[in-house]
């Protein structure tokens, strides 16, 4: 194995990284952009509500400064627990990404905003024992 | 010789203005917007001679909000109802007017145009001379929940009025490797938003509001300075510009409108809106 594969092994080990297992919780993609679900194959979970994105640049993925995006289905006022429990084999939808930096979601108060720019790109949802990150499969933006 | 910008060489341009638009209602908030972002872009040339190593020099925005007015006025369908005033700009809401606008906190340049928004020279670096640009936009953006309930008569309390006021200074700014800062640029920039609203049943906040924009000629508008040589000089700028730790200003709207300096009343009032 390359020192490159070994690093990769590495960081997966110590970071496990689920696209699709048959067992814990995955990121499915909605038809339209920025449209995204959890859903658990099997055991419940707590997730951060926070949700991030990340962008592919040369091959590699890095953290994108989105902030105000939530696991939740819907904007009313209030500011989402930090944590929240998905039932076995359940599903929750969220509002979708607007594809915004700052008022990503709902809306949010904000100074500095604008579109993020064209590229690909994944939702990153941790559980909140740190342990775990799932993402979403990655998707376009124009 | 020392590395140095080339005379003449260094421009900020602001090509497209910010327009406001009307306060409207998206699902349980009333909304403020841009119609239309600001776009601005700056660049400078430096050159140097054999032996000077430009690697680490930084073209760069730096944006801070310097004046903000934000409050919200709601009240109840009858007198008896009551009423309540939201102030989301004086502390301890508010602790500071001054903030630096980045997307990262403690972040010093505008970083909410990756690719654009700077140029950092890598190494190997070009020949002298080398150009740099940095560009950006913005559209600021608020909310108020259309309804919250008053703790005093334990009624609904709707959104009455709301005046915004955000006002920005950006300055294009040169940061060499030894984060040396020299402002080449700047610009004075603000949105206004200001109006009454009433929703045109009580009883289902999701119908039709009537929205009247108020506040006279720049109740609700966008303006955009000449741009002026250098940094800026007054104190309230000179004071986070580059500071190592400086209020950001994403985060200090979301915390002002989570934790609002609140007032209410019994009765429909009428608030002093100066506090």
């Amino acid at each position: 194995m390359t020192a490159a594969g070994w690093a990769l092994a590495t960081a997966l080990f110590a970071f496990p990284l689920s696209c699709a297992k048959d067992s814990g919780p995955v990121i499915e993609l909605g038809a339209g952009f920025g449209e995204f679900s959890v859903r658990t194959l099997g055991d419940a979970v707590s997730l951060n509500t926070s949700v991030a994105i990340e962008q592919k640049t040369n091959g590699k993925w890095a953290r994108v400064n989105v902030t105000n995006l939530y696991l939740r289905e819907s904007c009313d006022a209030s500011q989402p627990p930090q944590c929240r429990r998905l039932e076995a084999n359940s599903k929750v939808t969220a509002v979708r990404w607007r594809g915004n930096f700052c008022w990503s979601q709902c809306p949010a108060h904000c100074r500095l905003d604008g579109p993020a720019p064209p590229g690909t790109y994944r939702f990153v949802v941790t559980s909140c024992n740190g342990k775990q990150m799932i993402a979403s499969p990655e998707f376009e933006k124009k | 010789m020392a590395i140095s910008i080339i005379t003449g060489s260094v421009s900020l341009l602001v090509p497209q203005h910010p327009k406001v638009a009307k306060p409207s209602v998206s699902g349980t908030d009333m909304i403020f917007t841009c119609s239309q972002n600001l776009n601005a872009n700056g660049k400078c040339k430096i050159t140097g001679v054999a032996g000077d190593n430009p690697v680490g020099w930084t073209l760069g925005l730096i944006q801070m909000e310097w004046i903000e007015t934000n409050w919200g006025f709601y009240r109840g369908q009858h007198d008896s109802d009551g009423s309540c005033f939201l102030q989301r700009a004086r502390p301890p809401a508010r602790p500071a007017q001054g903030c630096r606008d980045t997307l990262a906190v403690g972040g010093v340049f505008v970083d909410n145009n990756p690719g654009f928004d700077r140029t950092v020279i890598t190494g190997p670096p070009s020949p002298f001379p080398i150009d740099m640009s940095a560009a950006f936009f913005d559209g600021p953006n608020d909310a108020y929940p259309l309804t919250r309930v008053n703790s005093l008569t334990g009624q609904t309390n709707f959104i009455r009025e709301v005046q915004l006021e955000f006002h920005f200074c950006t300055v294009l700014t040169l940061m060499d490797t030894a984060r040396n800062f020299q402002h080449l640029k700047h610009v004075l920039w603000n949105v206004h938003w200001q109006g009454q609203f009433l929703p045109t049943n009580f009883g289902n906040v999701a119908a039709a509001w009537t929205i009247t924009t108020t506040g006279g000629a720049l109740g609700n508008t966008a303006n955009v300075s000449g741009v002026a040589d250098g940094g800026p000089t007054d104190r309230r700028f000179t004071g986070i510009i580059t500071a190592a730790v400086a209020p950001n200003c994403n985060a200090v709207a979301t915390a002002a409108a989570g934790a609002p300096n609140t007032k209410e009343s019994r009765k429909w009032e009428f608030f002093d809106v100066r506090r």
